[in-house]
């Protein structure tokens, strides 16, 4: 078969026929599932680090918050280096979260409250710890010596090519066991798999089978943009000097950011191995699914790539909201990039994790700077989850908690300490659970020593307080999901941005075949107009959180206000659609 | 067996020119690693206290100085060998009070002190690389080596580090990469900039006036690197030695990023801060490739005394044959030029096992510390202490636990010295040690040596004493014999008087044979045997002859 190459792959997949709105309504379209970072949720053995008694403890305030169901952050057995990310043992549950019976517990107790649960699973590394890896190492001769990435070294001793870990340093490292450099796109304890080798692959979905077979109703399949990397081990060119116009992580002068990645991230022989694992879930009843992340790539164009319907993942876990230029310009820009590349394949609005600056204090700095926080963080749920696809909300997200300073002394992550201060890590989104505003740690653990610390100003937030006050964001995120689960147009329905002249409104319509919804974001900290112009509407809706001031031209949206107008879809209107 | 034939070499003048001998030249010089001598704190670490209470150990040693590992503040992520502060104790070790009264006691002893001094990098917690790296207009960043990556991202240049990948480390404070030719703990001072020479220099200055006698100069060829950084090239055959396999850094030739030329001025600069001390001595480490050349220019007039190079460091067998080439190559009859002849020290495997006998190598010690040259004795090289087997877990060698299993470290030197087997952890300490020490060491505590006649302690503090006595053996010129098979033989005269000495370094019986007068008169006293008969002495495996020639 011809290779082909990564543009001619987008071509290709682009130019299917695009999925009509309401032409599938499976369950995890349009879902709202709630991200658990374990280690910073609960912690129920007063040990310092959460664990998965601490999450079935808190299913009823999972379950109140209208989700749809949950993905629980990796909690195999792991070295923690990368704190689960490296993965040694992917059918063991690491002691530091529980045992293996508190997974089933907890898989049972979610599912009788009919509270989906996905778990993060690494497809293509593992922890250099893993026995798999311990055998590659060990000679260039044994059975799984071409399990991992191995390469010689360039003549005069240094690596083969010139890619970078996007942590920091050479992607390659040296192993005087084999005298061969292994590959690693992250840490160098994270060996690449080579699941180009189908006896590789075929092990790492088995490891999937044994996750599935105990019920798990998916899996988010971590950093998928490196399944596989460049046969030929070409060298990646430098950015051109209008840079690559891709947002990576690591700070601004992150040297990872140098470099056209057309070797080392997204390169087309992935998908075939997209398609093995797609057959994997596709064995089991139910509609388990696959949401993969993508992440130091172009992700509103590439994950058509990815989610091509009934072949690819069920959606992509995308990284370019997380990652948004702060404006409501760039974000008309970048949903509209998505809803033309997008045509079969499917995605999960993502504006928070573990790995990302929270998105109040991300997205909203402005508003934050101005004492308006709150407004903010409802702004930014109403965006998540009105948008079309699904969506994940990162715990705290509910809670608005803006992310937190922190001292180099309190740094945890790796890849915070490589490159401080220009890349401050990840520490920020993983700072501790407020749950109680009055107990010592915010009262995510008993015991005296949480592995981070809880962040300042984060008790002010907790949920206890949160609870009694009817206008805070977890009261708001709440209503609003309940209200949420009754239209389907935002779950199913089309979307249509509308021009970015607008701003600093955002405005986009959400359709079905006679129903469109308009709905618009208030990006500033000012009182906005929308005027109605030549349109016009047949009402605003009334729910949690929404503007109804309507005046003789326009509707008012307060400072980060937010509305829905609706109104019913004639013959000419419906022709002008996409 | 083979027909000696002597090559008569004529006399060469002794030491430096017509001067007197200097204390340095044949000195024997104990290396104290001080971790792992004596720990009197009770941490499980040894300290310079420890070592002031056993200078009567040393001196009993009849050696003539001591050369003690680092004990100024340090991070301790290379054990001393990152240095954070130049002029204070590490609170590990002791204090500074403490460190002057080692060197009151030790010089009333006649003992004389040699530091080790880490100039060419320096750790990354030195307040010189804090502020160096915190943004290029600092008044400080020029003061190590910075470069801008590559258009891609990627270093400047292929450099590699000794202890594993490139040498080029990115910070991110700077945006720019720095070069570390070890860990990247390690940031390599930039000797171009003057400021940086002055800096170093006054540090050196500061412990000559506390009365140090000497320095050890830790990788001193890597003390400058090319302002061009051009790349290194393609090494065309690999070194030998299985000890360099496991490291691509043997697949370049090292000659951009050490061995610079401009370093001859500053080690003539460092030279002449010594000298205006008067009797200092300066002792250079060497790396493994071009080592004699190197050595040469090391070691010439107005720069280095003594230097030493790897050459039998990482030797798995040692014959006469190799001590002759070595020897030669580094020069024997020019007047400088003095090698420092060490089989052991606390970065190689040890000697005793190495060498492949597993038993301690008397003969070969005392031909090192009869052939013209200083010598190192590492701490346990007298008590004949074969290399430490230490598990994974207990490896805290950062080189070694880079390159583990092919490498294992260098931990397997630096275990504590057993001193009574009797006591709690080998009487090395009240607590459990920072490495273990082996089962295997016990037996040969010097409580146990003390005591029995024979032992390998007792054999090397008898021909260290008697090899004191006798000038020519320090001082002297040295030729030697040819075609002597296993035997290593050489004559050492000075004012006249002539020494033939005689070792058999293989495995089996030997003879020297040589007309009787040029045997000379057996020599006693100095523990070795050998049987005379008419113009021929037989010398068994591990022994010696010396014969006093008119």
């Amino acid at each position: 078969m011809m290779r082909l190459n990564r543009e001619a792959l987008i071509a290709r997949a682009i130019l299917r026929e695009p999925l009509r709105p309401f032409s599938r309504t499976e369950w995890w379209r349009g879902c709202v599932l709630y991200q658990v970072y374990i280690r910073s949720f609960r912690d129920s053995n007063g040990d310092g680090i959460g664990d998965i008694r601490g999450v079935i403890e808190k299913l009823d305030y999972i379950q109140n918050l209208n989700v749809d169901g949950f993905w629980l952050s990796p909690f195999f057995v792991s070295p923690q280096k990368d704190f689960g990310y490296d993965i040694k043992d992917f059918r063991g549950i690491d002691a530091s979260h529980g045992t293996m019976d508190d997974f089933l517990e907890l898989l049972e107790a979610a599912h009788r409250r009919n509270l989906k649960v996905l778990i993060d699973f690494t497809p293509a590394h593992t922890s250099d710890e893993h026995p798999w890896f311990a055998e590659s190492r060990s000679s260039r001769t044994n059975p799984k010596a071409d399990w991992y990435v191995w390469s010689d070294a360039d003549a005069d001793g240094c690596p083969p090519n010139n890619w970078l870990s996007s942590f920091g340093g050479s992607a390659w490292t040296w192993d005087p066991r084999r005298s061969q450099y292994y590959y690693h796109p992250f840490l160098a304890c994270q060996p690449a798999l080579n699941l180009q080798n189908p006896e590789t692959l075929e092990a790492v979905q088995n490891e999937m089978r044994f996750w599935l077979d105990l019920g798990v109703d998916g899996l988010r399949l971590d950093a998928v943009q490196c399944l596989a990397c460049d046969p030929d081990l070409r060298r990646n060119p430098p950015i051109s000097s209008a840079g690559n116009g891709v947002l990576i992580g690591g700070g601004p002068n992150n040297p990872f950011g140098r470099q056209t990645h057309l070797f080392d991230r997204d390169v087309p022989e992935a998908l075939g191995i997209v398609e093995k694992l797609r057959d994997t879930v596709d064995e089991y009843e139910g509609e388990r699914i696959l949401i993969g992340e993508l992440a130091d790539i172009d992700s509103s164009r590439l994950s058509e790539k990815y989610t091509v319907q009934g072949e690819g993942f069920h959606a992509a876990y995308d990284f370019d909201l997380i990652n948004a230029e702060p404006s409501a310009g760039a974000l008309v820009e970048m949903i509209d990039r998505r809803n033309v590349f997008l045509r079969t394949g499917w995605l999960m609005n993502v504006f928070s994790n573990h790995d990302s600056t929270r998105s109040v204090s991300n997205l909203t700095r402005f508003a934050v700077e101005a004492g308006l926080r709150r407004e903010a963080a409802k702004l930014l749920a109403f965006l998540q989850l009105t948008l079309k696809g699904g969506g994940i909300i990162y715990q705290g997200e509910e809670l608005g908690l803006p992310h937190p300073e922190l001292a180099y002394e309190d740094i945890r992550d790796p890849w915070g300490k490589n490159l401080w201060p220009d890349f401050q890590g990840r520490d920020g989104a993983r700072t501790v659970m407020p749950w109680n505003s009055d107990a010592p740690h915010g009262g995510f653990t008993n015991g005296d020593k949480p592995w981070i610390r809880l962040a300042e100003g984060h008790d002010a937030l907790a949920v206890d307080r949160q609870e009694k006050d009817p206008e805070s964001n977890l009261n708001f995120v709440r209503a609003f999901l309940r209200w949420r689960k009754d239209l389907p147009i935002l779950k199913f329905g089309g979307e249509r941005v509308r021009s970015a002249d607008l701003a600093p409104l955002i405005v986009w319509d959400r359709y079905s075949d006679d129903t469109m919804l308009t709905c618009i974001a208030n990006f500033s900290a000012q009182e906005r107009l929308f005027p109605y112009g030549e349109e016009s509407w047949d009402g605003v809706l009334e729910g949690p959180g929404l503007s109804r001031e309507v005046i003789e031209h326009g509707l008012v949206l307060p400072a980060l206000g937010f509305a829905i107008m609706s109104r019913q879809i004639d013959d000419k209107m419906r022709q002008a659609l996409p | 067996m083979s027909q000696t034939k002597h090559t008569e070499t004529s006399p060469h003048s002794a030491g430096a020119g017509a001067e007197a001998p200097q204390w340095w030249q044949g000195a024997v010089i104990y290396h104290i690693y001080p971790r792992s001598f004596l720990d009197t704190s009770g941490n499980g670490i040894g300290d310079l206290a420890g070592i002031r209470q056993r200078l009567d150990y040393v001196e009993r040693l009849g050696v003539d100085a001591i050369w003690i590992s680092p004990f100024v503040k340090s991070p301790m992520r290379d054990f001393g060998y990152d240095v954070s502060d130049y002029l204070e104790v590490d609170p590990l070790f002791g204090t500074m009070e403490e460190f002057e009264r080692l060197v009151e006691e030790a010089h009333a002893r006649g003992i004389k002190v040699i530091m080790d001094q880490v100039l060419s990098h320096t750790s990354d917690q030195h307040p010189w690389f804090l502020e160096s790296r915190e943004s290029q207009a600092s008044p400080k960043a020029d003061w190590y080596v910075w470069a801008d990556p590559r258009p891609d991202g990627t270093p400047p240049n292929n450099w590699l580090s000794v202890f594993g990948g490139s040498s080029w480390q990115w910070e991110p404070r700077r945006g720019q990469y720095y070069l570390h030719n070890f860990l990247r703990q390690q940031p390599d001072l930039n000797f171009h900039n003057p400021e940086v020479q002055d800096a170093v220099l006054e540090v050196c200055r500061r412990w000559f006036e506390l009365g140090v006698d000497g320095m050890r100069l830790d990788v001193c060829a890597f003390y400058f690197h090319d302002r061009e950084l051009g790349d290194n090239p393609v090494n065309p055959k690999r070194p030998a030695g299985s000890h360099f396999l496991f490291n691509p850094y043997s697949l370049q030739l090292h000659v951009r990023d050490i061995g610079q030329p401009e370093n001859l001025k500053f080690l003539e600069r460092l030279r002449q801060l010594a000298d205006s001390f008067g009797d200092r001595v300066l002792l250079g480490e060497l790396h493994e490739s071009e080592g004699e050349k190197l050595h040469r220019e090391y070691t010439a007039q107005n720069r280095l005394h003594l230097a030493y190079g790897y050459w039998l460091l990482g030797a798995e067998t040692i014959d006469a044959e190799e001590l002759i080439s070595t020897a030669t190559a580094l020069g024997h009859t020019l007047d400088d030029g003095w090698p420092c002849w060490a089989l052991d020290n606390h970065d190689f495997t040890r000697s005793t096992t190495r060498l492949g006998r597993n038993k301690p190598q008397l003969a070969l010690n005392a031909a090192l510390a009869t052939m013209r040259g200083a010598m190192c004795l590492y701490q346990g090289a007298e008590l004949g202490l074969a290399h430490a087997d230490i598990p994974y877990e207990r490896l805290v060698d950062p080189y070694g636990r880079e390159f583990y299993p092919a490498y294992l470290g260098r931990d397997g030197a630096r275990t504590p010295m057993p001193w009574d087997d009797a006591a709690e952890h080998c009487g090395f300490s009240s607590a459990e040690p920072w490495l273990p020490i082996p089962e295997n060491h016990k037996p040969l505590s010097v409580s146990r040596q003390d005591v029995t006649p024979g032992s390998t302690l007792n054999r090397i503090r008898q021909f260290l004493d008697w090899r004191r006595a006798i000038p020519p053996l320090r001082w002297g010129a040295m030729s030697f014999l040819e075609n002597t098979g296993p035997i290593l033989a050489f004559y050492r005269e000075f004012q006249g008087a002539r020494i033939l000495c005689a070792f058999n370094l293989g495995e089996e019986q030997a003879h020297l044979f040589l007309p009787d007068e040029d045997l000379g008169e057996p020599m006693k006293g100095h523990g070795f045997t050998s049987f005379c008969s008419k113009d021929c002495v037989t010398i068994e495996p591990d022994e010696a002859y010396f014969g006093e020639v008119r």
